[in-house]
């Protein structure tokens, strides 16, 4: 082609750039869908010939395999910074802070955005879900290795320095039991109250490395007054609005005190036992929908409703009819 | 009233076959006019005719076109491209929240009513910039509608009065003077020395005698029509009307030039770019939309991610980088005196192949100057203009100049106003007569000087019958003088002797005869306009002083008389215009001359401007012959330097394979003599075998062509208020030089938006990456669409803009123009190595950033897989991480902002290295440099703005971020150093092996 020319003064076509590096008298074909997908002259399917596509795979298979290699290796040098044991931000300042929040028991996995626990005591299988939820957050209790009897003045603070499990020390747990709680009808024998319409409901504070408890320096609020032991954290329900507190009868704590502090700090260990509290509700409305509301008592437990920080919502309703007949399923 | 409308809007429609102007009304005689008018010659038509035909016919006015509303101009760019996949995600955030508004009032979320809303307004601003920045003038018919005189003195009833000119109809006998514009087509009744100025009509300035005579078949031709719009520059005259408002030769190409918006070629690029991204955005949101179902997620929530994908798909932000680094470059180019009316245009120059350019005014200097003179056995001299030529040096030459003086009618306007140069010395008369004038002036210093010592007793002006004039001086010593010039030929056979230099007269012989023609020939063939000059002493005896001399009788000699010489003239090239076109020919860039003038003159002006080069083979397609012996070289490419001068008539005829033959294959072509429609066929015919077409001009004749084009190209100062509204662009200083800048513009701006698009582009990956994770591996979400937002509109935007700025890599002008099939904007590959390289090495710095976070505050990787739905539930209010601590919801949702803020962050902090490594696209960035200042404050505000969203309380709520720890701002560096490394080593690479496979897959 460019002997031909040969003589042109202007031969814009034979500088280096031309057209992105292309020839640019490439002649533009007509090229069908069809032809796209298959093109049997250049044995080219999907615009690249085998050898195309080879290369380009193997480009991007050496590309990805490089990038990979650096993101791994990226990974691990900051797992390597990272200890097992704490993580880097807890405590105060950090995201997760210094304010325990609180949960509560039975959830229940299949219906997991729903804070309702809605049960008919006429109808085991009703309450059948939350009952064996309670069952596998308790069974945890069951196992003992690695914890230990803390008798008064015992605590986790034994075992535990900046946060960490003190490897010179026994480095057990306290142990937490689930004797009380069977006293007051809250067991798997009864149901855990739901048969009898009396449900008892499993409050904890949210595990926080490094928290304790902290003692009311004067006046215990009113809520808990009576109740409230020192070291410890006490826990009180009522009913959300109004119409609820008028409706929601009669609350048993189990204890009455609410959580031991011995069981504080957590830390990462090997068998901790998270301590709990129980509500029991013993005069539930029947067929009625009460909203509850539980607060955590404690110096350092802040209630802000606004974060739904010391606090947790759920909602009861306690049903009594005979079951209707349960066809297959 | 209605018919005419319908014959506009068909006109419109069969813009194809456009034709030429054409009426007979010239060629029959007046009296058969005056009968079809019903009209009398004496007393006009009565009130009531002229009532009745203004229903008939309509207003003397041309027909605006249809102006779209600007409402609707809005709506559609409110809903165009990216918009409307935006509304798409607007509506369905909308919807989503109405859904579970309805569903419960209380638990519904606002975050989607709020995205919502954010994207609505997203939209509509960036709309209403697109849309003020675009919004173009369409001011075409208001220009056209300027030209026509506000009054005209009608005879009606008999009396002559003077009524508005849109009330006139044909059958109306009107009077016109010197000084009115032409209030109608005219036939002419009666002139007395009137004379047109057609240039508005054919673009060639010159004063055209008119009179009742039919002169020509062509009516643009003919001495007894005069043209709506036209100028009447001398005399008086009384026309009748035949032709008004559209149905006129000014309302055929009115009918002609109509905007085509969306014409320019960055429009389709922009329309492709929009068209790849939408398919991407909405391939990859259904497929996900289509999993998530599968995943078993709720309705919503599946909408919920398909927002979410489009939002991080779309680059909200680019449509207005596009507008304002095309602004910016508009800006440039006006700096240099090119003024652009249509953005889009910008751009247009740089991707242009073919300038159709017009001759008068735009590549010559429309002076007609004095460029050659002979005498006898004397050389034909050139003289170029400036150079002092000494009138005593031959007795020849002082005759020759003498008789030049004395025998003009030009004269300068302000004769004592030496200070100015004698080129720019405004004078009057006819162009040629002022050339001569100039000359003059320029050879004996004053020409009054001489014109007073030898007064004009006598003078016959010249007409175009004897194409001659002659005027006779009276000297202070001696006889009487008689001077004549005109037509060499004409001059020539009135004279019987010669003057020789230094020698006695000689009688007129054959040797003298054939140096005369060879130099006449000569002449002629460089386009040249020739005239001769002869002079005789008339016989003091038979002519005393007081002799008193009858031009209507001729009491003198006209023959027998004394040869002096030649003076010959053209329109010269403007300075600087033949490296101009030299440069665009490098360039890649066919240049075509497109005028209304001779071929002859036509083809010399394009050798003097390299439009033809020197050696090149001519050939003249000028009469029916010509071109039946024409073969349009097919597939040879050796004819392609055969250069070709086409006369109008010619190309009507040729058939449109080989006109398509033609513009495809040769590279220098003259069309000559052509009409507004010939030109409006020659730029169709370019643009049909795939050439994008650059057209200039300056004459209300060009503005079809003009507004057909790809780009139209107006002269700022000679051009017409009409060429200029139907331009794109207007060259302030009238050059053709200015073009060749504006395609270097146009050029880069090409280049530069295609890397702002790759660095804009790149950032969409590790975006769109959060939610398919969010989605497949149920990862607490990582990013979320607001701070997409940030992104896409607030850190990437100035450094995106920026670009704008950026040097050329390489000698732009030294390469053929982009293919517009080949070379996209954005293609495939510019993808594939935005999205599946860097923004691929982007997202990983993002999701290491992300892990980081999780992990230093408890949550690692591996404990995040499948949490999405624990993590996102109200009810759970003690959320169990890798060291056991439990999490509320609100301090969950706290940590997510940190992640956002996060991967926000990361993504900055990338996108730094992008913006640096998509500076180049072929060189190393120690031979670029980093001279865009521009760009180096766009990283600084990157960094600014970045610091602002993260750590200004209020803010940082409102845009759901929050502070970050120094660690984690540390974590994506190296991601943005690799990125950095990698685009230098595969440009290195690139450098080393063009055409390889990795220049193949990655050179966008």
């Amino acid at each position: 082609m460019s002997a031909k020319k040969g003589g042109s003064r202007y031969q814009p076509e034979e500088t280096s750039l031309v057209a992105n590096g292309k020839p640019a008298a490439a002649p533009v074909q007509k090229t069908g869908f069809k032809h796209f997908l298959y093109n049997k002259e250049e044995g080219s399917c999907l615009g690249r010939t085998a050898k195309s596509w080879f290369q380009i795979l193997l480009f991007y298979i050496i590309f990805y395999t490089l990038l990979a290699c650096f993101w791994l290796g990226c990974l691990y040098l900051f797992l390597s910074t990272l200890d097992y044991q704490l993580p880097r931000y807890h405590g105060p300042g950090t995201i997760i802070g210094v304010n325990p929040g609180l949960g509560y028991q039975p959830w229940v996995k299949s219906d997991p955005e729903s804070t309702l626990i809605r049960f008919n005591t006429k109808d085991p299988e009703s309450y059948k879900n939350y009952v064996e939820a309670l069952d596998k957050y308790l069974e945890k209790y069951g196992n003992t290795t690695n914890t230990r009897t803390c008798g008064p003045g015992q605590s986790n603070k034994d075992v535990i320095v900046d946060g960490k499990l003190d490897n010179s020390t026994v480095g057990e747990a306290c142990r937490f039991n689930l004797d009380t709680f069977a006293k007051a009808g809250c067991s798997k024998a009864n149901a855990y109250g739901f048969k009898d319409g009396k449900p008892c409901i499993i409050l904890s504070l949210n595990r926080l490395i490094g928290w304790t408890p902290e003692d009311y320096d004067g006046d215990v609020p009113a809520e808990v007054a009576g109740r409230y032991k020192k070291g410890s954290v006490a826990f009180n329900c009522e009913g959300t609005y109004d119409p609820d507190r008028e409706y929601i009868g009669e609350r048993q704590y189990v204890p009455p005190e609410g959580i031991d502090g011995r069981f504080f700090p957590y830390a990462v260990m090997p068998n901790y036992h998270q301590p709990i509290a129980l509500v029991k509700f013993n005069s539930l409305p029947v067929n009625r929908l009460v909203q509850i509301q539980c607060r955590g008592y404690a110096k350092n437990v802040i209630y802000d409703i606004e974060n739904g920080l010391g606090l947790v919502n759920f909602e009861l309703i306690r049903e009594d009819y005979p079951p209707k007949p349960r066809t297959e399923e | 009233m209605e018919k005419l409308k319908n014959l506009f809007s068909r006109k419109k429609k069969a813009k194809k076959d456009a034709k030429d102007f054409e009426t007979t009304d010239h060629q029959v005689e007046l009296s058969e006019l005056y009968a079809r008018f019903g009209v009398d010659p004496v007393k006009g038509l009565s009130s009531e005719a002229a009532a009745q035909k203004l229903e008939q016919y309509g207003r003397n006015q041309l027909t605006p076109p249809k102006v779209t509303p600007v409402w609707l101009l809005f709506l559609k760019t409110m809903f165009s491209g990216f918009n409307v996949l935006l509304w798409l995600g607007c509506t369905a955030s909308c919807v989503c929240y109405a859904i579970e508004y309805s569903q419960d009032p209380w638990d519904a979320k606002t975050d989607n009513l709020y995205l919502g809303i954010v994207l609505g307004v997203v939209v509509f601003v960036t709309a209403i910039f697109q849309f003020t920045q675009e919004r173009k003038s369409s001011t075409i018919m208001k220009s056209f509608a300027e030209m026509i005189p506000p009054k005209a003195k009608v005879l009606r009833d008999g009396k002559v009065s003077e009524i508005k000119a849109v009330e006139l109809v044909p059958g109306d006998i009107v009077h016109v003077e010197f000084g009115d514009t032409t209030p109608a087509d005219l036939r002419i009744i009666e002139a007395r020395g009137m004379k047109v100025d057609n240039s508005s009509l054919t673009g060639e300035n010159e004063p055209i005698a008119r009179k009742p005579e039919c002169t020509a078949v062509n009516p643009m031709e003919t001495r007894n029509l005069a043209f709506f719009g036209t100028n009447i520059v001398e005399g008086t005259g009384v026309g009748l009307v035949i032709l008004t408002g559209d149905k006129t030769a000014m309302g055929n190409i009115a009918g002609l030039t109509h905007k085509e918006a969306g014409k320019a070629p960055i429009h389709a690029e922009m329309h492709n770019f929009i068209r790849i991204i939408g398919i991407v955005a909405v391939g990859i949101g259904l497929t996900f939309f289509a999993i998530s179902l599968l995943y078993k997620y709720h309705f919503l929530e599946a909408l919920v991610f398909l927002i979410g994908i489009i939002v991080a798909n779309v680059p909200e932000g680019i449509v207005c980088t596009v507008t304002i680094c095309l602004t910016l470059t508009a800006v440039k180019m006006r700096k240099k005196n090119c003024l652009v009316k249509n953005l889009e245009a910008v751009e247009t120059l740089g991707s242009t192949s073919t300038i159709c350019s017009d001759k008068t005014g735009t590549l010559t200097q429309n002076k007609m100057t004095v460029t050659h003179f002979w005498f006898p056995e004397g050389k034909a001299t050139y003289c170029a203009p400036g150079e002092n030529i000494d009138p005593n040096g031959t007795t020849a030459l002082a005759a020759l100049i003498r008789s030049a003086t004395l025998c003009s009618r030009a004269d300068f306007k302000d004769p004592e106003n030496k200070s100015v140069e004698i080129q720019k010395r405004e004078a009057t008369g006819d162009a040629s007569e002022i050339a001569i004038l100039r000359f003059c002036e320029r050879t004996t210093g004053d020409v009054h000087v001489m014109r007073q010592a030898n007064p004009k007793v006598a003078e016959i002006p010249f007409n175009s019958a004897n194409k001659y004039q002659v005027s006779i001086h009276k000297r202070p010593k001696g006889p009487f003088l008689l001077v004549m010039k005109g037509a060499p030929e004409q001059i020539y056979a009135r004279c019987s002797t010669y003057s020789r230099p230094g020698l006695p007269d000689e009688p007129v012989s054959s040797d003298f005869a054939k140096s005369f023609e060879k130099v006449n020939a000569h002449l002629g063939k460089k386009g040249e306009r020739v005239l001769g000059f002869c002079d005789f002493e008339l016989d003091p005896e038979k002519f005393p002083p007081d002799f008193t001399f009858d031009t209507e009788v001729t009491n003198f000699p006209l023959t027998g008389l004394r040869f002096l010489g030649v003076i010959s003239m053209i329109d010269p090239p403007r300075p600087g215009v033949p490296e101009a076109v030299k440069l665009c020919q490098n360039a890649g860039i066919r240049v075509a001359m497109v005028t209304g003038d001779h071929p002859i003159t036509a083809t010399a002006i394009a050798k003097q401007v390299n439009i033809i080069r020197e050696n090149a083979k001519v050939t003249l397609i000028v009469e029916d012959k010509d071109r039946e012996n024409f073969r349009p070289c097919d597939g040879d490419f050796s004819v392609q330097d055969e250069a070709l001068v086409i006369h109008g008539e010619q190309l009507k005829k040729l058939t449109d394979k080989e006109l398509e033959n033609i513009v495809r294959n040769h590279r220098q072509v003259v069309f000559a003599r052509t009409s507004p429609v010939q030109k409006l066929i020659i730029v169709t015919a370019y643009q049909s075998v795939g050439k994008i077409v650059a057209v200039t001009g300056d004459g209300v004749n060009d503005a079809p062509a003009l507004s057909k084009a790809h780009i139209g190209i107006a002269m700022g100062i000679t051009g017409t208020e009409v060429s200029k509204s139907a331009a794109d662009m207007i060259l302030l200083n009238d050059n053709f030089t200015s073009i060749v800048t504006a395609v270097e513009e146009g050029r880069l701006i090409f280049d530069n938006l295609k890397k702002s698009i790759a660095y804009t582009l790149t950032s969409n990956v590790p975006e769109l990456t959060p939610f398919l994770v969010y989605v497949v591996f149920g990862l607490p979400l990582p990013m979320s669409i607001i701070a997409i937002l940030c992104i896409d509109l607030g850190t990437d935007m100035w450094p995106a803009i920026s670009y704008a700025y950026e040097v050329a890599e390489s000698d732009i002008m030294q390469r053929p123009p982009r293919d517009p099939k080949y070379d996209r904007l954005v293609n495939f590959r510019l993808l594939r190595y935005s999205y599946l390289q860097i923004g691929f090495i982007q997202g990983m710095a993002g999701f290491m950033t992300y892990a980081a976070v999780m992990a230093d505050n408890g949550f690692r990787l591996n404990d995040l897989y499948n949490l999405r739905l624990r993590w996102e539930d109200k009810g759970i209010n003690d959320l169990t991480d890798s060291f056991g601590q439990e999490w509320s919801f609100e301090e969950r949702k706290c940590l997510e902002k940190c992640c956002h803020a996060a991967f926000f962050y990361a993504i900055v902090v990338v996108q730094w290295a992008d913006l640096i490594a998509s500076k180049m696209r072929t060189n190393s960035i120690v031979a670029h440099g980093f001279a865009n200042k521009a760009l180096n404050m766009g990283m600084l505000s990157t960094v600014l703005l970045c610091v602002f969203l993260l750590y200004t309380p209020f803010v940082n709520q409102m845009f759901a971020l929050m502070p970050l720890r120094l660690r984690w701002c540390l974590i994506a560096i190296p991601y943005a150093f690799l990125i950095f490394t990698y685009d230098e080593m595969r440009r290195y690479w690139n450098r080393l092996h063009p055409q390889g496979l990795v220049f193949n897959e990655t050179f966008y």
